[in-house]
């Protein structure tokens, strides 16, 4: 119990991170797309913040669920293992949800893009934490 | 009796000259704002910076002035322009609608500059840099401030006035704009400049 509780906390950490690292790097390397977010369809900062900085704490159980539900079928060595996970919840989770986003929302096919790297990602970083801590 | 007499009517002759004098140093008139006029703000955010434009004045606009000719200086009453803030295009539509947001346009649609006072003005000055007082009324907040101008003569009995000064949001009780937890900011800071022309009437 204790070493899912470490596992699930060290990957939203992580992912944390990397999201605020990507969201950094995509400022500096695509800023064009950047200035999207100044759009009127993204919730201004001030009491919700705290649910952005939760987001991969919330994504990290449910991956930690299923790597705990599915790890026997997942064969290889960590990373494969890891990319298994990324793909998995790039597919089944955020390719759909992410059209039905871009269908119903006024972001650009660029901006959400960006969203599925970013969560694929963190998924792909979650893996290899799951595989490391819980194999 | 006849010294009082030559005293009291010395005295109104000098409080007549004074009378005559005060009113010679006092001219009052007109600048009707043309179309032309425009400001724009720059701001940075950490992405990065962008300007808003107001590129016309649409309104009929006078400002009317006393001016005390000793000391040049110009008094103005009831003298105000008036910008429609949804006018300002920041030349990317996430920026202007935010930036309008920002400014609660929807509630406070005008952006209301009072001019009070220009001191040491000419009416033929060449790019003289002059100071003046200003009330800004934005969001239901009025700031006064002082500002320095640029004042040009040109022809046509026309003025042209340049300045610009640096204001934050929160000196209007206004939030710079941040999105995603703050991760994407606008920073407090905005200078705004303008770019006036009169004609005197």
């Amino acid at each position: 119990m204790n070493k899912v509780l470490v596992a699930w906390l060290t990957a939203g950490i992580i992912m944390l991170l990397l999201g605020i690292g990507m969201l950094y790097a995509g400022i500096y390397f695509f800023p064009k797309i950047a200035d999207e977010y100044f759009s009127p369809v993204f919730r201004r900062a001030g009491k919700t913040d705290w649910t952005f900085y939760v987001h991969p704490f919330i994504l990290a159980i449910a991956l930690k669920w299923f790597w705990e539900r599915y790890k026997g079928i997942l064969k290889g060595g960590v990373l494969l293992r890891a990319l298994e996970v990324a793909l998995v919840y790039g597919i089944v989770a955020l390719l759909p949800i992410l059209w039905l986003t871009f269908s119903a929302i006024d972001v650009s096919l660029k901006m959400t893009i960006t969203w599925f790297i970013y969560g694929f990602v963190q998924a792909f970083a979650a893996g290899i934490v799951f595989a490391k801590f819980n194999p | 009796m006849r010294l009082r007499f030559y005293i009291i009517t010395a005295l109104f002759i000098l409080n007549a000259a004074f009378i005559k004098n005060s009113i010679r140093n006092y001219s009052f008139a007109r600048w009707v704002v043309e179309r032309n006029s425009s400001l724009n703000i720059q701001g940075e955010t950490n992405i990065n910076s962008f300007q808003c434009d107001v590129t016309e004045y649409l309104r009929p606009d006078t400002l009317v002035y006393t001016k005390i000719d000793v000391i040049k200086k110009l008094s103005f009453t009831n003298s105000c322009l008036v910008i429609d803030v949804k006018r300002f295009d920041c030349h990317n539509k996430f920026i202007t609608e935010d930036f309008r947001d920002a400014l609660k346009a929807d509630e406070n649609p005008n952006l209301r500059i009072v001019f009070l006072t220009i001191d040491q003005f000419s009416n033929n000055c060449n790019n003289q840099t002059v100071s003046g007082l200003v009330e800004i009324e934005l969001a239901h907040v009025v700031k006064r401030t002082e500002i320095n101008y640029t004042v040009k003569a040109l022809p046509g009995n026309r003025i042209q006035i340049n300045g610009a000064h640096t204001f934050s949001f929160s000196d209007f009780n206004l939030k710079a704009p941040r999105k995603l937890a703050g991760l994407i900011r606008t920073k407090n800071q905005i200078k705004v400049n303008f770019q006036l022309f009169f004609k005197a009437i």
